[in-house]
């Protein structure tokens, strides 16, 4: 095969091109990747010594997982911020977006505004949202203006309402990402067929539905494809506003895994766990991401 | 354990066995024909062998150890090291937690201009310093030349190969480590530094904690003795034991006056500390986390008894308490709303803070609570135990290529003189673990920035125990326990049940890491636990 074939065929030239890339990261990841296989099936802790000196003990991490109540528990845990996080912050980003698409004064100032949270470092964040949640911070104080009672909550000494400060600081960061997919997308759905909706006397409601969103299909899988694997990666919150606490209740799988990993030092425990929550969320990607590969 | 360790083990030694008889014989040649070095020349004469960061053999030996005070022998010796080793102009790196740079910078000035050396701090948050000591000790950059680091991590940080065994030096340049009238405090300059028997660590920070009394007012008020004695029948006065201390925490709990009881550190991943000295008191001599096989001790009724007061005693602090780090707990405790606390000795820079105490003059310290408990002979006494709750050491990284310099300077910060310039600096939290930082006779700039603690401090000192010392896992078996009572002070598990998780999952790191090498090293470190009685 000469490089003349190579390079007259679009397919093959595309190849030629990605190739450079594709062998530098081969080489960075490929050892590391296959290191943490190894790793994954040996009992490795660095006051063993290195990782060539720890004990091969074959699938001993993996099964141990599936019993160990901490892992267990945080994995639930992400999920369930996940799919509530997730939730809220598609309606909100959407509502906001559908809201803001048509013209009106201040447009500019409004998406400027709304998109602000996005760009404060999520530590950063999660501490101000801590602060704000102190017993005598400025949600207690409002709550009791509304109410005209006292209202003294210790939101961080509960595992519910510690739990609903994370979330709502994750709400409050990333509905803006969400919204900033939507309204793009929005604004950018080709006039023709809706107009042809509108002169065919479809309602404004009927055509959203039947023609806007059938379009806008793509961007909103993207969005929650990404904000899914942002939400189940949530650290800085938990860590900046309750360390996981009170006792495990709002550990997330990955304050876990810094747990076990840094705190512990069980590395080749933690590489097994991170491997297979890899692989899953390989799998469950690969199959949210279908539709995505239809439509290229 | 993995089989191959002895192999690392044999390799390590026929390494250092190698280098020594080589640096012996090539010392020997050289020492002979320049007739040995020429201590305090300023290293004119070096002849010595080049065995730069050796821990001990020839290369420690010839270094010179001349001079009037331990600081002054420890500038000399740096000096020659720097010489010997052609370190001048290169960089000196620590690695601390953060905001913990002022002792540093304290004496930094000196000894860049002493030395020529450059000093250069690399800070890492307080909470993720053995993070990325671990790190380290994977890479094996030689990044940081020392570190300072905590007693509990050190099982870790030796098995790990990170550090260093200092035992020579502090033999060969005899910086005063033990004993009166400037050694550091017994027993602190064991329950700190040491592991299997061998010296790792160089005393900078001790962190006894100490029961203090922020409201001496309202201790000797008329009114407020007469109404503790009414209500608990007996006089109000500094607790002797913890069911006085609670009692008294219950009497000045004043919520609607934003006034509490008690303030004590209970985050999710620090309430253990202040746990332990709840424990520790609830048998003769002291009671033990394992048992000499490395059974917890913690479910016992002494294990129980001791979280059912520490619960109690959550009852009469600000409700927040458990989400709140140290800082937070301090300032309350300077804005005056604490009554009594047994908390870190660094609480006292706060409450001497002319800025901003609001309790200065008002408040003292005193020997921590107690429990009575059958002691020698069989008669009941009350025991008081207290703990060494974190402190810092400094230790020497194996992989740096100027050990003995940073050993050699870690000596010298901490000597008699530099010792209280470094924790006298403003905004320093190094804490005292001389003899000559504290009582009658410390150092007046002690005197004005700690003022009373200093008075109890080595009384204090004297009963305190190690928080899981001495063995591998001490971080691991600190969290757990750590979790387990913040859910428990939470409401989440009941005391027994509490004590009965934790001991289980004890006994699981236990046989994770390897229960006969924890064994060996718990049986190696049980006696240094305080047996006497105050």
């Amino acid at each position: 095969m000469g490089l003349k074939e190579w390079t007259s065929n679009p397919g093959k030239f595309k190849n030629l091109l990605a190739m450079p890339v594709q062998l530098l990261m081969n080489i960075v990841a490929m050892p590391a990747f296959i290191l943490a296989w190894y790793v994954a099936f040996t009992n490795w802790r660095p006051i063993r010594g290195d990782w060539w000196q720890a004990d091969f003990i074959f699938f001993d991490n993996f099964i141990r997982m599936f019993s160990d109540e901490y892992f267990i528990g945080a994995i639930g845990r992400t999920l369930f911020i996940l799919v509530v996080v997730v939730s809220i912050e598609f309606l909100i980003g959407f509502g906001l977006a559908y809201t803001l698409s048509g013209e009106f004064l201040g447009k500019k100032v409004a998406i400027t505004a709304i998109l602000l949270p996005m760009m404060v470092v999520p530590a950063v964040g999660g501490f101000i949202f801590y602060l704000m949640f102190l017993q005598t911070g400025p949600v207690n104080a409002l709550i009791s203006l509304i109410t005209g009672t006292e209202f003294t909550l210790a939101w961080f000494n509960y595992p519910g309402t510690a739990l609903l400060t994370i979330m709502l600081t994750d709400i409050w960061q990333w509905t803006p990402f969400m919204f900033l997919i939507f309204i793009s997308s929005m604004l950018a759905l080709p006039p023709d067929p809706i107009n042809a909706a509108y002169v065919l006397g479809a309602s404004r409601a009927y055509t959203f539905r039947r023609v806007a969103i059938p379009m806008l299909r793509t961007p909103i899988l993207i969005a929650i494809i990404l904000r899914s694997i942002e939400a189940f990666k949530i650290f800085d919150y938990v860590y900046v506003m309750t360390q996981g606490g009170p006792g495990y209740t709002t550990q997330t799988i990955s304050i876990y895994l810094y747990e076990f990993g840094f705190k512990y030092a069980r590395f080749g425990y933690v590489t097994a766990q991170s491997l297979l929550i890899m692989v899953t969320m390989g799998i469950v990607a690969w199959y949210a991401s279908k539709p995505l590969r239809g439509a290229g | 354990m993995s089989t191959t360790k002895p192999e690392k083990s044999r390799r390590g030694f026929i390494k250092t066995v190698g280098g020594a008889v080589v640096g012996l014989i090539v010392g020997a040649g050289l020492g002979y024909s320049a007739r040995g070095p020429t201590a305090g020349d300023g290293g004119a004469t070096v002849t010595v062998t080049k065995t730069s960061g050796a821990p001990s053999g020839p290369g420690l030996y010839s270094i010179p150890n001349e001079g009037n005070t331990v600081h002054e022998r420890l500038m000399n010796a740096m000096k020659f090291v720097i010489e010997r080793d052609g370190l001048k102009g290169k960089e000196l790196t620590i690695m601390h937690p953060g905001g913990g740079s002022a002792a540093y910078d304290a004496v930094k000035d000196e000894f860049e201009r002493e030395t020529g050396m450059k000093f250069v701090h690399a800070e890492v948050p307080v909470n993720e310093v053995f993070d990325e000591a671990i790190i380290e000790a994977i890479s094996k950059s030689g990044d940081y030349d020392f570190f300072s680091l905590q007693p509990t991590m050190l099982g870790d940080l030796v098995e790990s190969g990170l550090v260093m065994p200092l035992t020579s030096h502090v033999r060969y340049f005899d910086n005063e480590f033990r004993g009166r009238p400037n050694g550091f405090i017994y027993p602190l300059d064991r329950i700190m530094p040491e592991y299997k028997g061998d010296i790792y660590g160089i005393l900078q920070d001790g962190d006894v904690f100490t029961n203090y009394y922020m409201h001496l007012d309202k201790l000797n008020s008329p009114q407020e003795q007469e109404g503790f004695e009414k209500q608990y029948g007996y006089q109000l006065k500094f607790a002797d034991t913890f069911r006085e201390y609670l009692d008294i925490g219950e009497y000045f709990y004043r919520p609607d006056d934003d006034f509490y009881g008690i303030g004590e550190l209970r985050s999710a991943l620090r309430a253990y500390i202040t746990w332990f000295v709840y424990y520790s008191s609830k048998k003769f001599p002291t009671m033990l986390p394992f048992d000499e096989n490395m059974n917890p001790q913690l479910d016992s009724k002494e294990g129980i008894q001791a979280t059912e007061e520490f619960v109690e005693a959550a009852k009469y602090m600000p409700e927040e308490t458990p989400s709140w780090d140290y800082h937070q707990v301090y300032t309350e405790s300077a804005a005056g709303n604490i009554f009594q606390e047994i908390q870190f000795p660094s609480l006292s820079n706060r409450l001497n803070d002319t800025a901003e105490s609001k309790v200065l003059g008002n408040w003292t310290t005193a020997v921590v609570p107690g429990s009575k408990v059958t002691g020698p002979e069989g008669k009941e006494i009350i025991l008081k135990r207290t703990v060494q709750g974190a402190g810092w050491i400094l230790l020497t990284s194996n992989y740096s290529k100027m050990k003995d310099l940073a050993t050699l300077y870690s000596m010298w910060l901490t000597s008699p003189e530099k010792i209280v310039t470094a924790s006298t600096a403003p905004g320093s939290w190094m804490d005292p673990c001389r003899y000559n930082q504290v009582g009658p006779n410390a150092d007046p700039r002690m005197k004005q920035a700690r003022g009373p603690i200093l008075e109890k401090y080595d009384l204090n000192a004297s009963i305190a125990a190690p928080v899981l010392c001495g063995i591998r896992g001490g971080m691991e078996y600190a969290t757990t326990l750590s979790r387990n009572l913040h859910a428990t002070m939470l409401g989440t598990y009941e005391p027994a049940e509490c004590m009965e998780r934790t001991a289980r999952e004890w006994q699981g790191i236990t046989d994770d890491i390897g229960r006969n090498e924890q064994i060996e090293s718990w049986k190696k470190y049980m006696g240094n636990y305080p047996t006497i009685i105050v």
